[in-house]
């Protein structure tokens, strides 16, 4: 319940005849503006409510982008992606004995770019069926390449077609440790050492003359 | 003149700016008086009209003739938009009180002081004391409708009241005339 002072009462009559500022012109053409300004609010409204839909689409699209990249680069670092491609190992048929002079790895190259594989598998494919020494591991592979085979490719492959040596399996020697692996085969012609090429001072041309 | 009124406002239902200027020059004076004793300055006040003559003017339709009178249904408006500005610019603090002694002040005192002397006394309250003591001694309002009003609890709102009288009669009493 609302109980006022006498005091307070007379306050109230003093209050309702103060004086009114005479400002009637100046307010009225203020609110004659903001009632003009419906007309073009429909135009500027509309602007936030984009404004904010645009912020979430904006961090949706960044969201999407973000799995994406973290999606390709999880995929690329992934171990099953460092390892040999599985495909190209469980291969029991022995490979085509190409003809001589022509590298193995041609052979080898030409159906797996048919097949439209990477350029990074397609090189370990190469070496695999080139070598057929490369276990899962990619160091032994360099070690036991060193070790096994001569350089050149090319000396290795008519050397395997000559002797009439069918090609190994590839899963039998992956399945083998490296300390296992057939002794080492003599590579040229027999007889001749590696001595009988060496150049010594007294058979020298050049003093032969004189 | 109440015919008239209401003609003004059918035409300010169909949105003839005519009409809208006719009913604001009417309702001038009385919305201004109402206005001036919220705000703390005349620029104030100017402010809260014209806001609340906008407002008036886009809701007009809602207006319920059934429901109460005009000038009613306006000052509601204006007292609004006056707690508005109240609000935008001070605190309430929540203090809570029950019951308060009143102050005596001698009436003689305020009988000799003029209008515009005693806006000048109201206007020096803190802002949130100076909107309840004018809610409820000058527009009738009781605490549960200011504290509904200020989102403040009762108990606050009588307070601001206590606040605001002990203040005046110490105002008021310091005046020798």
């Amino acid at each position: 319940m609302n109980t006022t002072t006498p005091y307070e009462q007379l306050i109230a009559a003093k209050l309702d005849q103060a004086p009114v500022p005479d400002m009637a012109d100046g307010i009225w053409s203020n609110i004659e503006m903001q009632l003009d300004a419906p007309a073009d609010a429909p135009a500027t409204k509309p602007s936030p409510k984009y404004k904010g839909k645009g912020w979430y689409g904006l961090l949706g699209l960044t969201v999407v982008i973000a799995l994406l990249w973290w999606y390709y680069n999880h995929k690329s670092h992934s171990p099953e992606n460092t390892r040999p491609p599985k495909a190209l190992t469980p291969t029991n048929q022995p490979p085509p004995v190409e003809a001589p002079g022509v590298a193995d790895s041609d052979t080898s190259m030409a159906p797996l770019q048919k097949k439209g594989i990477p350029l990074a598998p397609v090189t370990i494919k190469k070496d695999t069926i080139s070598l057929h020494y490369i276990p899962n591991d990619s160091v032994r592979v360099d070690s036991a390449a060193k070790q096994i085979l001569p350089p050149p490719a090319n000396v290795d492959s008519a050397h395997l077609q000559k002797d009439k040596v069918p090609l190994p399996d590839v899963d039998l020697y992956q399945a083998q440790p490296s300390s296992t692996l057939p002794p080492k085969k003599h590579r040229g012609v027999k007889g001749i050492t590696s001595d009988d090429y060496k150049i010594s001072a007294s058979k020298d041309s050049g003093r032969k003359k004189n | 003149m109440e015919q008239d009124l209401t003609n003004i406002i059918l035409d300010c239902l169909k949105g003839n700016r005519k009409a809208q200027e006719q009913l604001y020059r009417q309702l001038y004076a009385f919305a201004m008086a109402i206005a001036m004793r919220y705000a703390a300055d005349e620029q104030e006040s100017a402010d809260i009209l014209g806001h609340a003559f906008v407002k008036m003017f886009r809701s007009i339709n809602s207006f319920d003739q059934t429901k109460g009178n005009f000038h009613g249904w306006f000052k509601k408006i204006v007292i609004n938009e006056s707690l508005d500005h109240i609000k935008r610019r001070s605190r309430f603090t929540h203090l809570e009180l029950d019951e308060a002694e009143e102050p005596f002040v001698n009436n003689s005192i305020i009988e000799k002081i003029d209008a515009a002397g005693i806006l000048q006394l109201v206007r020096q309250l803190p802002p949130a004391t100076h909107a309840v003591f004018v809610l409820y001694a000058i527009d009738g309002y009781t605490h549960k409708e200011i504290a509904a009003q200020l989102n403040i609890s009762e108990g606050t709102s009588k307070w601001h009241l206590s606040e605001a009288r002990k203040n005046l009669q110490q105002k008021i009493n310091a005046i020798k005339i």
